[in-house]
């Protein structure tokens, strides 16, 4: 059994590199392998199908999230399934508790410290910020953004894809960050 | 990190933060930036930012990518259940055909297999090209290429319709737009784009487009057009088909 070992820990750490890089098809395969899992766990916790879907979704975004901010890193024997699944579970007990305060006014006693988001409140708030004001941008700002950011694509290629001279792009994407950057300050005064 | 970020961020200290992150440095500029950060703290503060700009950006485009991944779940247990419908009715026909043989009707029975039938049970859809978004020309390609490949045919119909009336003759292009149209159910229109590939000894989609064109005709139930460009195709299970049109 140790054998395996260090081959899982190196499948771990390629799928990890592949997720961190926006990798479309590990991305995909990785979510479309999980949901069912989870999707059974909600459903057999008092959930519905959409429900699933909703905190699913929601869990693979802040693995995701986490694994951008390197809060996770393959180390142990903690599979990237496994921390997806926990996150969902918990995510789906916070769900349920909540629920539950709001019916019976109670607070349910506290199961176990079960936090997989060490990322401060500030910082979330931040990315919803940006999440919501990315959507205020041009197209192309938002576009720009979105090729150098997400798809990790680099000037010279942007460059090609709007027609620009290098410089351009790599002046744009100031412009843009700086745009963003303003109406994000702008909802906070 | 708050909200405040009102603090200057030049265009210099920008392009030096995404070098960094997008593991553009060399060891030694790596190891001065991480000095850097850890010595000058308003520094450290706008790259903590600017790293959540990128996984808020990221996050807004990873939130529309996930909807079209849970989308294509549901299509996948659907194409799985078809699937199995198919084997159940291969079974059967297997069976039909032994007993049928039997009785020296078989002739009759296998007249009866409509084309619908043999469309249903072969066709499948190209499943698309990787896409890059590299060279400017490709980017809507591309971009409607994505929408190929989550099912949404009929954007991509759309998209390529456009590229079409700008660009015409392309014979990748047209293989794709027939596809596209094909999966849509839309033979008609699929065929003459399919037909041109299929005419273009230089397409290296020729001998797929002529699969796809043969399936086309089975599927208006001409299958003289049809036998012809399947057995122009270079498909391993092309002549199992032909054997059936015979």
């Amino acid at each position: 059994m140790q054998n395996d070992t260090p081959s899982k820990y190196q499948e771990i750490s390629e799928q990890l590199t592949a997720i961190k890089a926006n990798d479309e098809g590990a991305l995909k395969a990785f979510y479309q392998q999980n949901f069912p899992k989870i999707r059974q766990y909600v459903i057999a916790n008092h959930g519905s199908e959409d429900e699933a879907k909703d905190i699913y979704q929601e869990a693979f975004l802040a693995m995701w999230r986490n694994i951008q901010l390197d809060k996770f890193r393959a180390e142990g024997k903690d599979s990237l399934t496994g921390y997806l699944y926990r996150i969902a579970k918990n995510k789906w007990l916070d769900y349920l508790r909540s629920a539950q305060f709001k019916i019976t006014g109670a607070m349910p006693a506290d199961l176990e410290d079960v936090a997989e988001e060490p990322t401060s409140k500030e910082d979330l708030q931040y990315i919803e910020a940006v999440k919501e004001k990315v959507k205020q941008l041009g197209d192309k700002c938002r576009e720009v953004l979105r090729l150098f950011y997400y798809e990790k694509q680099s000037l010279k290629k942007i460059a090609e894809v709007f027609n620009w001279t290098e410089a351009t792009a790599k002046n744009n994407k100031y412009r843009c960050i700086e745009q963003l950057r303003n109406l994000i300050t702008r909802k906070a005064d | 990190l708050r909200l405040d970020n009102r603090y200057n961020l030049t265009q210099e200290e920008l392009d030096k933060m995404d070098a960094y992150l997008h593991g553009r440095m060399s060891a030694a500029e790596r190891n001065d930036f991480e000095n850097e950060i850890a010595m000058n703290a308003e520094l450290k503060r706008k790259y903590e930012e600017l790293r959540l700009l990128m996984v808020g950006i990221g996050e807004a485009s990873l939130q529309q990518k996930i909807n079209s991944f849970h989308k294509e779940i549901g299509r996948e247990e659907n194409k799985a259940a078809k699937a199995k419908v198919i084997s159940l009715k291969t079974w059967v026909w297997a069976a039909s055909v032994a007993a049928a043989c039997c009785i020296g009707v078989w002739m009759l029975f296998f007249n009866t297999a409509s084309s619908d039938k043999l469309y249903d049970a072969y066709y499948k859809p190209d499943a698309g090209l990787p896409t890059v978004m590299s060279v400017s020309d490709n980017y809507s390609f591309d971009k409607a290429m994505v929408e190929y490949k989550s099912g949404n045919y009929a954007a991509a119909i759309k998209a390529w319709e456009e590229f079409e009336t700008n660009k015409p003759g392309n014979d990748t292009l047209h293989y794709f737009l027939g596809s596209a149209l094909l999966a849509n159910n839309q033979k008609e229109k699929a065929i003459p784009y399919l037909e041109n590939v299929a005419a273009n000894d230089s397409s290296a989609f020729q001998k797929e487009a002529s699969w796809y064109l043969g399936l086309a005709h089975l599927k208006k139930g001409d299958k003289e057009a049809a036998k012809k460009n399947i057995a122009a195709s270079g498909r391993e299970n092309k002549e199992q088909l032909l054997n059936k049109l015979k």
